[in-house]
């Protein structure tokens, strides 16, 4: 197998400092979404303005209104259309309304937030972005020949070619679009099951699990829930028939059961001395936290 | 081969974050997927245009520009393509199966593991999920039906209604392709005691079709985006013919070449995704990213037990 990563929607970033993160990134279905809400935005706005213009009486007062009001329509499509996402990338560090609650955000490739600078020119190439148009006279010989019908294949053709799945703005300006997430903490997972309780005092004191080991049975207690008890019981299976010899509990043992047990001798000692370092008494003396998971023994 | 070293990052997605995964698919391994879908459809595609395009072109198309001929040559061939898919990208679903373990196949090793499961190939993909009714229908229509106002109208109704009910079928049954291909189960044995596979087809589609309305809500919306594709493609087609040529308008050239052209390149799209839904149901329902995780660590359990007796 080649030496490249696994493929995902994630791309890394690396700070002056050495610190890598890593952000989910946000292709054109997850972006649809936002650009659909933020259409929906702008022609509210702009419905709302007409209906005002058109019921407040303005232009009945004053007849030479009738054509400013028009002006001032067309003006606004334009300012919105031309400005919208500007105006919101550049004040919300990167998201519009629509992004905002489809929880997105625009980060430079760096990882820097993104400037007015940047917010132009992603949001001016979006014309770009939309070609080739079509005309209605591709398909019906008697529509009026203009190019108006956006296609959007430049954009899903960018897309497709760059491993940050970014549209033609987003290279020329040297952006991403990405899921604006808070990172999630697994709760410490509750096991009580007097089936593991019984189960643990039978271990094998030296047996001792590998990190790679440990993770993969984390993940499985993690998950366990959401899958049915047969099928758990296969899956615990695959490794328990392998250790239960080293593990020295009977062989009759529960697959599912062992795994668990095995979960929670492991990190219940963990989260002891993690609790321990936390009291008040160690705050107090400032004592350095234990590095090594199972150092007490 | 290291089980939970896998090309793809297995973990459970949703459907949005899964048709963004279809076009980093299609980046990453699209040389060796195009090469498989080319020499997959080739066969389908010319044989849809004996089908089709001669007889269009008998019947005067060209000439007349018949708008109801022109509809129903459109839709037949839709509908061909959309039939023939599972069966002309079963190479590409092989090749994914392997490249997500990194391992290497020739054309010769992909067409002999289609051929082994020729029985439930023919059963399942021809016969049952409309291969063969679909050709013969068509066939029928354009080589034999007397009365073209028959065939415009009637004969395009019937088709659309069988085509109908076969993505009825594949809407809540469409990993038919990867039971067959990637988990070679044998619609019946009767060795079933020494298959390697100790699942049939049925039981296996069965236990892995559980979430339905899942599905049909991943193919529902899998059609709407097929749809959206297939214009643009089609569209951006016309705009390149119309600025390399000057002719702007869809003509024959399209219906003949690009737009079936168009509906093959959706077709593999739509493989992919099929896959990337079909693993992503694995690891919702029974768990597969466990599977392999714990799979690698038994093996790596052994190996380093094995190393210490051998000290």
């Amino acid at each position: 197998m080649s030496a490249e990563a696994a493929l995902d929607l994630t791309a890394n970033v690396i700070t002056p400092e050495n610190i890598q993160f890593e952000y989910r990134l946000a292709g054109p279905f997850r972006r649809f979404p936002a650009f659909f809400l933020d259409i929906f935005i702008r022609a509210a706005i702009l419905t709302s303005l007409a209906v005002f213009l058109a019921c407040s009486g303005i232009t009945r007062l004053l007849p030479s209104l009738n054509m400013l009001s028009g002006i001032l329509l067309v003006l606004s499509y334009f300012f919105f259309d031309w400005f919208y996402g500007l105006f919101f990338e550049t004040i919300w560090n990167g998201q519009t309304p629509g992004k905002r609650i489809s929880g997105l955000r625009v980060l430079s490739t760096d990882g820097r937030p993104i400037s007015a600078y940047q917010a132009t020119i992603r949001n001016f190439l979006r014309l770009g972005d939309f070609a080739p148009f079509a005309s209605l006279q591709m398909v019906v010989a008697d529509a009026p020949p203009v190019y108006w019908v956006p296609t959007a294949g430049v954009a899903v053709l960018c897309m497709l070619l760059t491993s940050r799945l970014q549209r033609l703005g987003d290279l020329a300006a040297g952006t991403m679009v990405v899921l604006d997430e808070r990172k999630w903490v697994p709760p410490r997972l509750r096991l009580d099951d007097p089936g593991i309780n019984a189960l643990i005092p039978a271990i094998a004191p030296n047996f001792r699990m590998s990190r790679t080991m440990l993770r993969t049975v984390a993940m499985y207690v993690e998950r366990r829930n959401r899958i049915l008890p047969q099928r758990r019981r296969e899956l615990a299976a695959i490794l328990t028939k392998e250790i239960i010899d080293k593990v020295g509990v009977p062989p009759a043992s529960d697959p599912d059961l062992l795994l668990c047990a095995l979960y929670k001798r492991e990190y219940d000692a963990q989260w002891k001395i993690h609790e321990k370092n936390r009291s008040p008494e160690n705050e107090k003396t400032n004592r350095p936290m234990l590095s090594s998971p199972r150092s007490d023994r | 081969m290291q089980l939970d070293k896998t090309a793809i990052a297995i973990k459970q997605r949703n459907l949005d974050e899964l048709l963004d995964l279809s076009l980093a698919v299609l980046r990453r391994f699209g040389p060796a997927l195009l090469q498989t879908a080319l020499l997959g459809a080739l066969p389908f595609a010319l044989l849809n245009g004996l089908l089709l395009s001669s007889s269009m072109v008998m019947r005067g198309y060209l000439f007349d520009q018949d708008g109801w001929l022109r509809f129903r040559f459109l839709v037949c061939m839709a509908m061909l393509v959309y039939t023939q898919a599972p069966l002309a990208m079963a190479g590409v679903t092989i090749k994914l199966g392997n490249l997500m373990f990194g391992i290497q196949s020739s054309k010769q090793q992909t067409l002999k593991a289609i051929g082994k499961q020729w029985f439930s190939v023919f059963g399942i993909l021809a016969m049952l999920r409309g291969i063969f009714p679909m050709i013969a229908l068509i066939g029928g229509m354009e080589y034999f039906s007397l009365n073209r106002d028959f065939a415009n109208y009637v004969g395009t109704f019937w088709i659309s209604m069988v085509a109908f009910m076969i993505a009825a079928i594949r809407s809540v049954r469409p990993f038919a392709p990867e039971i067959l291909f990637l988990e070679k189960c044998p619609l019946f044995s009767l060795k079933r005691k020494e298959s390697r596979n100790p699942m049939l087809f049925g039981q296996r589609s069965k236990r892995l079709h559980q979430a339905g309305g899942e599905l049909f809500q991943a193919s529902f919306f899998a059609g709407i985006v097929s749809a959206v594709f297939l214009l643009i493609l089609n569209l951006t087609f016309v705009f390149l013919v119309g600025s390399l040529a000057g002719a702007w308008e869809w003509g024959w050239w399209m219906d003949l070449f690009f737009y079936p052209l168009a509906l093959w390149a959706i077709a593999l799209w739509g493989t992919i995704l099929r896959f990337l839904v079909y693993m992503n149901t694995r690891i919702g329902a029974e768990g597969w990213e466990l599977e392999l995780k714990l799979k690698a660590e038994a093996t790596r359990f052994q190996d380093a037990e094995a190393g210490n007796r051998v000290e």
